[in-house]
């Protein structure tokens, strides 16, 4: 009985097919809107250029794929010094930093709010993310305003005697490039370790210390290890799109000392260059494709654990 | 943190050089490329002829007048048709006319304007090219590009009896230009000189004085204090310009120098590559390479701290070293079918009103080829201050080609325009 019910089986009237039909948007969403547009990628990375217009003339046929301009870029990713090798290092070194950041922040955050908001939990919670309800380009520009040579940062620390001249916030420094998307994405970690912080029952942590753990030993014996899946969904969740990100160094920084994947990505389009631009998105979905795995794997084996449990 | 790599420099061989060039699946051709598929006939006037496979797409220079080829499947409209009801459907730079201007045509010929933006030719010629029809008037094209689409015919040719106030009003200079003889397929909306901007107040340097003003564009005291124009062809005119080169060089050895160039500079001067607008205005900014119309911009966005006194301008044929600079201009087309060419042509005709031009000009900046401009007025009308006074073209300046150090971005072949954007994607790191 409980196997036809978790089969979902239960009901006999309704045809085999019923069931598994409700997964048919989700399934027609992702051939248009991921699969197709993911294949026409690859014609182009793959394909031919308009001999005068240089323009992209994407090739479906994987017979007459053309892997030229992909492995030139495999090739400079490689070569020291070149654009892509160094918007490559810019990109794991902004995207590494943000992210440990935003861990190191949004964790004693969402412990707060878990653990010791009380009653105002909710009231904390939405006070901390209602600055993001704007959209994240308005807050870009909204930082433009406060770091430049004239803005309130500047006078702030001019005020307090702590510089003597302006600070060149804007001109291309790697700092307000991590801080920008620390402070763009850190939401996104907030939430999910908020999550499953909240999810620790309390008792769990009373049998701890009626165990003799002290404060600090619970927190790295009990919470610490329980809010892992938090930890690791806030990761992902966060970096994903921070390595697709362009918007936030092209409008804090625009150097190309600053320069990240994601730039070279969306000058290509609209560029000749853009054989160059769809080889950076496989690749990028190639690298991402196995930090993914791994969550995907850690998620399931914890749901194992807890079934199993 | 703040330590930035210095570039790596990689010389590029002449066989990176033809590599790259195959990587557009061409030859390297000198002064012509062949277009292939051209449904019909490239010879005269779209008179005669029948379809043949290929037509000849000319590399247009000052010694090399082109007169671009018409199809008999791509005629101008007959003459004395009447305007459609629209809307007239725009492809063209934001805010390129003035919408008071707009309003005026869409009030007079009971026709809406619908304005699609893009930001730059590239990307409305590969608008254009999937598109096309979709659009009546393009605002505007540019030399490098208006060969290739007239001989794909992408664009229609013009019926000059719509357009009395151009043959009425316009310099004569830009009524035959080397690059569309007799203007058969566009007409010029602005001609513009691409010079250097800066804050007189902040480089204590006579710029004008230099014996090469391209130099303060890598003096190590305003580092991060200087712009550059993004886009492949205006970004590489600085180091080919300061090394004395022409700009439409195809020669790997000179492009490696000036790629060179560009990189040392990005590691000593950290230049931004932008157009300067709202924003950069507003951060300190000392020196800018950009396009003399961009100066009236500047008077409307400027902190309320700074005025545009406080600026300079030099254009490098003027300046006492003698340099070359980039005189130019962009023209307008029609789409190959438009479904609204006379509406196309009378918006073009009714630009060339001198009162309109004027009234134009004054918010756009970017200043008109029309016989009733005049540098005096719109400097007494307060529209131009008289510091910038220098920024104004006049009608002895063409046409254009006719002065050696007053260069144009030519056509280039393929392979040379994808070399040109490789190098700047290296250099730029596509910010």
């Amino acid at each position: 009985m409980a196997e036809e019910a978790a089969s979902g089986t239960q009901g006999a009237w309704f045809p085999r097919w019923f069931w598994p039909s409700f997964a048919a948007p989700a399934t027609l969403w992702l051939i248009l809107f991921f699969v197709v547009p993911f294949y026409v990628i690859l014609g182009i990375a793959f394909g031919q250029l308009d001999p005068i217009f240089l323009t992209p003339i994407p090739v479906y046929n994987p017979l007459r794929w053309d892997s030229t301009a992909f492995l030139e870029v495999v090739r400079d990713f490689g070569t020291s010094g070149s654009v892509y090798q160094s918007a490559l290092w810019h990109t794991l070194l902004f995207v590494g930093i943000s992210t440990l950041l935003c861990l190191l922040i949004g964790y004693p955050v969402a412990y707060f709010i878990a653990r010791h908001a009380g009653r105002y939990k909710m009231l904390f919670l939405v006070l901390f993310i209602a600055p993001f309800w704007i959209s994240y380009m308005m807050r870009m520009l909204g930082w433009m305003n406060l770091l430049q040579p004239n803005g309130y940062v500047n006078r702030i620390l001019e005020t307090l005697g702590l510089i003597d001249q302006p600070i060149q916030w804007l001109n291309g420094k790697p700092l307000t490039v991590i801080l920008g998307l620390t402070y763009g994405y850190i939401p996104y970690m907030i939430l999910p370790l908020y999550g499953t912080l909240d999810r620790i029952s309390s008792g769990t942590l009373e049998a701890s210390r009626d165990l003799g753990a002290g404060q600090i030993s619970t927190f790295l014996r009990v919470t610490l290890p329980l809010s892992r899946q938090g930890i690791l969904a806030g990761i992902v969740i966060v970096t994903l799109p921070m390595f697709g990100d362009y918007y936030t160094t092209n409008l804090l920084a625009s150097t190309r000392n600053t320069a990240m994947v994601g730039t070279l990505i969306v000058s290509s389009m609209g560029s000749s260059l853009v054989q160059q631009g769809a080889s950076l998105v496989l690749l990028l979905l190639i690298a991402l494709f196995f930090p993914m795995l791994y969550y995907l794997r850690e998620t399931s084996r914890a749901a194992e654990l807890v079934s199993g449990a | 943190m703040s330590g930035h790599a210095i570039p790596h420099r990689r010389p590029l061989s002449r066989r990176e050089f033809l590599r790259r060039a195959g990587m557009t699946g061409i030859a390297l051709p000198s002064m012509a490329a062949i277009l292939a598929a051209c449904g019909d006939d490239g010879g005269g006037n779209g008179g005669g002829g029948g379809p043949s496979p290929s037509a000849t797409l000319q590399l247009a220079r000052p010694d090399n007048p082109v007169t671009l080829p018409t199809f008999d499947s791509n005629p101008p409209i007959e003459d004395g048709l009447s305007p459609e009801p629209g809307p007239l459907r725009v492809i063209g730079y934001a805010d390129y006319i003035w919408n008071r201007v707009l309003k005026k045509f869409s009030s007079q010929f009971g026709a809406e304007v619908e304005w699609t933006e893009y930001a730059t030719p590239e990307e409305m010629v590969r608008e254009i090219q999937a598109h096309g029809a979709d659009f009546d008037l393009w605002v505007t094209t540019t030399i490098e590009n208006l060969g290739k689409v007239a001989t794909a015919q992408l664009i229609q040719p013009l019926n000059h009896t719509y357009l009395p106030n151009f043959e009425a009003n316009a310099w004569d200079g830009v009524k035959s230009q080397y690059f569309d003889v007799r203007s058969q397929y566009s007409v010029p909306y602005t001609i513009y000189s691409t010079g250097i901007a800066y804050r007189n107040d902040l480089v204590t340097d006579d710029v004008g004085a230099m014996d090469n003003p391209y130099d303060i564009f890598f003096d190590a005291r305003y580092a991060g204090q200087t712009h550059l124009l993004n886009g492949a062809r205006d970004t590489l005119s600085v180091p080919l310009l300061r090394m004395g080169e022409d700009i439409n060089t195809d020669d790997p050895a000179v492009l490696d120098q000036a790629k060179q160039m560009l990189l040392d500079g990005v590691a000593s001067m950290n230049w931004k590559f932008d157009h300067v607008d709202y924003n950069e205005l507003n951060n300190q900014f000392a020196i800018h390479h950009t396009w003399n119309g961009q100066l009236t911009y500047y008077i409307y966005y400027l902190p309320r701290d700074v005025s545009i006194e406080q600026f300079t301008w030099v254009f490098p044929p003027d300046a006492a070293g003698g340099k070359a600079g980039i005189l130019t201009t962009d023209v307008f087309a029609i789409p190959k079918g438009a479904r609204n060419p006379v509406l196309a042509h009378e918006m073009i005709n009714m630009l060339y009103d001198p009162e309109i031009a004027l009234e134009n000009y004054s918010y756009e900046g970017f200043q008109p080829p029309n016989t009733a401009f005049s540098a005096d007025q719109v400097i007494a009308d307060g529209i131009v201050p008289e510091n910038l006074r220098n920024t104004l073209i006049t009608e002895d300046a063409l046409p254009l080609g006719s002065n050696p150090l007053e260069v144009q971005q030519y056509e280039l072949a393929p392979a040379t325009n994808q070399l040109y954007q490789q190098i700047y994607t290296d250099v730029t790191g596509g910010v």
